[in-house]
């Protein structure tokens, strides 16, 4: 695969990196930051890739190593605006919908967040052993265990 | 369920031209690896202009060869230890599932932090030999040295809980998808 070739398949699952930098990230720099870390190691793993399986896959596997294992700033980034902001509080969320679900998928673990992004993609059980690692049952069951987890906390 | 599917499958992205998708590819780009090369490159230019000058600065002369070569190990150290932080940064990923990955990254990151200490211990052993070496210590001296100690052991002592923690929250991620 050449360079043009990844970067049209990148464009067509950036979606998929955007909503995994909001799970594991919390500010808009360090969101950004994953990204661009995110997009690197996938070039730089793409040796790495077999055309047996499927890009998304793939690409689910490198973003999510990435984005659990690479190390968050220690320090928020300050930024100095010429004037004071309208809201308190930050500006109010374009989705409200999408950010209640964000806050509470961010009270899961690291492990737990990368099954559910990978269930609320749409994926099968199969797909997501594939990606994991881990048995088809065994995907059932810690999946459940994390539904109840997140009813309780959806409910709260 | 269903309601957090269409939330989740619903959410907006921001939409990345292609340029600037290109862009992330090149290592010179890379946030993270652009400061630590330049750390890297600060650090060891400092501490190339310290072995030219600690000679005759610091009477390399006046002390034994083997102090003076436990300095400049020390210091190569150090500049070390950068440079293997920088090539540990950038590895891509390896293993055929999340989890093979995961543990592979965590094997790397335990290995990396014993050198990562070990390196740190040994270069500071090393230059508080070379400076400390044929000093009579009067009680003041002694006060100040003890002070130091204390303030060194402290740094060690944050080093290492730094990496526990970093390794224990990898740790805790990779057992969760075993």
């Amino acid at each position: 695969m050449n360079e043009t070739q990844f970067l049209q398949l990148i464009d067509q699952h950036q979606g998929i990196i955007f909503k995994i930098c909001r799970l594991y990230r919390d500010t808009k720099e360090d969101r950004e930051d994953l990204f661009q870390e995110i997009v690197f190691q996938l070039w730089k793993s793409l040796p790495g890739y077999s055309a047996r399986a499927s890009f998304t896959t793939w690409m689910y596997r490198v973003a999510l190593t990435t984005a659990i294992a690479v190390f968050r700033k220690k320090q928020p980034r300050i930024v100095y605006t010429a004037a004071l902001p309208e809201h308190t509080l930050g500006p109010r969320p374009e989705n409200p919908a999408a950010e209640q679900l964000m806050q509470t998928l961010k009270q899961l673990n690291d492990g737990e967040k990368a099954l559910i992004a990978l269930y609320l993609e749409d994926l099968s059980y199969q797909e997501i052993a594939e990606i994991t690692g881990i048995s088809e049952n065994y995907v059932g069951v810690k999946l459940n265990r994390i539904k109840q987890k997140l009813a309780k906390l959806w409910t709260h | 369920m269903d309601t957090l599917k269409s939330a989740w499958q619903g959410m907006p992205g921001r939409e990345k031209q292609q340029h600037e998708l290109r862009g992330m590819l090149q290592e010179g780009k890379h946030p993270v690896l652009k400061q630590l090369r330049r750390q890297v490159i600060f650090e060891s230019l400092l501490f190339t202009v310290f072995l030219v000058v600690y000679y005759d600065f610091f009477d390399g002369n006046r002390k034994p060869p083997a102090l003076n070569a436990l300095l400049v190990s020390g210091v190569l150290l150090v500049i070390v230890h950068g440079i293997l932080g920088y090539f540990a940064a950038k590895q891509p990923v390896k293993g055929n599932s999340l989890h093979e990955a995961l543990s592979a990254r965590l094997k790397q990151l335990k290995t990396f932090a014993i050198l990562s200490v070990t390196f740190r211990v040994l270069s500071t052993v090393c230059m508080l030999l070379f400076f400390t070496y044929a000093i009579t210590f009067t009680v003041n001296k002694q006060l100040i040295f003890g002070g130091a100690a204390v303030i060194l052991l402290i740094q060690f002592a944050i080093l290492v809980w730094m990496w526990v923690r970093r390794i224990a929250r990898l740790g805790a991620a990779a057992k969760e998808l075993n």
